[in-house]
């Protein structure tokens, strides 16, 4: 089961359709998950908790995670494909 | 979704706007009019954009400008459409974030507001809406998409 935090500036527009995205994604991979999304505002204090986030490219310089926190920015927020191949990079698929 | 614009009466199509900052206060036409949303959600979109960057282009050519849910001024959990012929620059030199077709959502029901996210990612999902959507000139062009590509 992996811990997944998706946040975009308000945490009611990008990050419902990021969520969205990851859970199917997630799902085809076989990844057991739990996806919560929120603003950016509140996923910098609390991303230490989890283990990977996902957000739109502009904000990933927001984090300076922790070992153990994988921080993905997307291009494409509705590209399913950009998503699998970058949690795939990220070698999520290995960590069951 | 498509339709609901048309019967809702939630939809612009438009040559241009001057810039990112008109194009936004031009696809919240439709969520006043009706009294959606007040004239100051248009600003409060503006300020976020400014504070967030142009994280709102969501995907090449298409924007979801909107601010957060309950934010002040808003009586309606709704989107509204609008469509340009030539794309506005949210990124000065990063035609990636450049924007023709707006989706400007509203939200003060988290429930309703899920529902209409989850219909919003079924029109960006299907590459043939979004394709046709950028060639739209008028609500018979949605009403026709939805009939053709989205009706089961």
């Amino acid at each position: 089961m992996i811990k997944v935090l998706v946040a975009c500036g308000c945490g009611m527009g990008s990050s419902q359709l990021i969520k969205q995205n990851c859970m199917a994604v997630l799902k085809k991979m076989g990844i057991e998950n739990t996806v919560y999304h929120t603003s950016i505002d509140e996923a910098k204090t609390i991303a230490y908790d989890y283990d990977l986030v996902v957000v739109g490219e502009n904000f990933v310089k927001s984090f300076k995670p922790k070992a153990g926190t994988v921080v993905l920015g997307l291009k494409n927020l509705m590209n399913k494909k950009e998503l699998e191949s970058k949690l795939q990079e990220c070698g999520l698929d290995q960590q069951q | 979704m498509l339709r609901e614009f048309v019967q809702l009466n939630h939809y612009k199509f438009a040559k241009k706007a001057t810039d990112w900052r008109d194009a936004i206060r031009m696809c919240c036409e439709p969520l006043e009019a009706d009294g959606s949303v007040e004239a100051d959600y248009k600003e409060q979109i503006i300020a976020s954009i400014e504070k967030f960057g142009p994280y709102i282009v969501i995907m090449p050519d298409v924007a979801m400008p909107h601010c957060q849910e309950g934010a002040h001024g808003v009586h309606r959990t709704t989107i509204s459409f609008m469509k340009l012929d030539e794309p506005v620059s949210f990124e000065e030199g990063n035609p990636e974030k450049n924007a023709k077709l707006f989706f400007t959502l509203a939200s003060c029901d988290s429930d309703q507001h899920l529902e209409n996210m989850m219909k919003l990612s079924e029109v960006l999902m299907n590459e043939a809406v979004v394709e046709k959507l950028m060639e739209a000139d008028g609500p018979e062009d949605l009403l026709r998409i939805q009939e053709t590509c989205l009706d089961h």
